[in-house]
């Protein structure tokens, strides 16, 4: 999210601003282009403020049901390449498998007695199957955040349901099939060397991610440019609007 | 039951706001006034915005952002020269359509 995005957020009110977090929550889990949807959600803000500005609601300007609104804007936006959907998962495995090792570290100092794993210094030694374990439980979590997010518009508490159902099952799945594929095998990691390498990727993952969102956005941006002015030199109209714009 | 206009408006609208946007680079506010005072009461900047972008990808209008006295820098809308063809194409297509609609409709009064 841009700076100017953010700052124009600030500026709504309340009742615009949920109407505005539930559209991005919506439009936030389908996969647009990174680019594309900060400058979609930068035009719904600017309506949204124009409407304020004019002291209309923001829910009649939009005037319809808000997840078909959503939608029709979501199908008309480029959605992300694969090398960018590839890195989204890249970088999501590496949030859960990165962060849940130091926490499990952290854990296993506090709470010496509740863990099977045990730490030497910056040593960390656990069983495989209980990173594993902790992994998977992480990576099911951001899922169903995004499986929420997914169904803004839908009965929040069926869907609530439903996914702590799923959750529950996958933790007992998980649990059983890593003790039984890895046994008491165990990993040796050094914490600090973890974190480094964690965050050496997930700047190098979030730099390659944006950088490919960037690359899409300006090939779409140069088409239009070009596009443009094609059609000034043809028709030769002035281009500059603020003689006649309110 | 009464007749499901949106279904009609949809193709519609996008002529018509392809047509006011051939007239004046123009933004999203600027073009549903225009459409209301044409007539298109019952619409909203929700109709028209989905619209504006479904315009935009397939190139038949360009948006520049530009300053805007309220709020955040607003979307100014031109058309190409791919969008005058779709315009041209749409006209010829309208003037067709409903010359067809009214012969039918006149079907009562012969």
């Amino acid at each position: 999210m841009t700076k100017d995005l953010k700052a124009s957020l600030k500026l709504l009110t309340k009742e615009n601003k949920k109407i505005i977090s539930h559209m991005e929550r919506y439009m936030g889990a389908r996969h647009l282009n990174e680019v594309c949807y900060d400058e979609l959600l930068s035009d719904i803000v600017g309506m949204a403020l124009e409407c304020q500005e004019r002291g209309e609601k923001f829910s009649d300007a939009v005037g319809m049901d808000y997840e078909l609104f959503c939608h029709e804007l979501v199908i008309n936006t480029p959605k992300q390449s694969m090398p960018e959907q590839i890195l989204s998962g890249v970088i999501w495995v590496l949030y859960c498998t990165g962060l849940v090792v130091p926490l499990l570290y952290v854990y296993s100092i506090l709470f010496v007695n509740f863990t099977p794993a045990t730490c030497n210094g910056f040593l960390f030694i656990a069983p495989i199957a209980y990173l594993i374990k902790y992994s998977v439980v992480a990576l099911i979590l951001v899922m169903g955040r995004y499986f929420i997010k997914r169904s803004t518009y839908k009965a929040q508490s069926v869907v609530l349901a439903v996914y702590l159902f799923i959750f529950m099952i996958s933790i007992i799945v998980v649990d059983n099939l890593a003790y039984t594929w890895f046994g008491k095998n165990t990993f040796e990691i050094h914490i600090v060397v973890w974190m480094l390498i964690f965050l050496v990727l997930s700047v190098f993952s979030q730099v390659a991610k944006r950088l490919t969102a960037l690359g899409i956005a300006y090939t779409k941006r140069k088409k239009e440019s070009k596009a443009a002015n094609m059609y000034t030199q043809m028709s030769g109209k002035n281009e500059d609007p603020h003689n006649d714009a309110s | 039951m009464n007749f499901d206009l949106s279904q009609l408006m949809r193709g519609t609208l996008e002529g018509c706001i392809l047509k006011i946007i051939s007239c004046q680079t123009t933004y999203g506010y600027e073009i549903l006034k225009s459409l209301k005072l044409f007539g298109f009461q019952d619409i909203s900047e929700g109709t028209i915005y989905p619209l504006l972008l479904r315009l935009e990808k397939q190139d038949n209008i360009v948006a520049k952002l530009l300053p805007s006295p309220l709020g955040p820098k607003r979307k100014y809308y031109s058309i190409t020269n791919q969008g005058l063809e779709y315009l041209h194409s749409f006209e010829v297509s309208w003037v067709n359509l409903s010359r067809a609609v009214a012969d039918v409709l006149g079907l009562a009064g012969e």
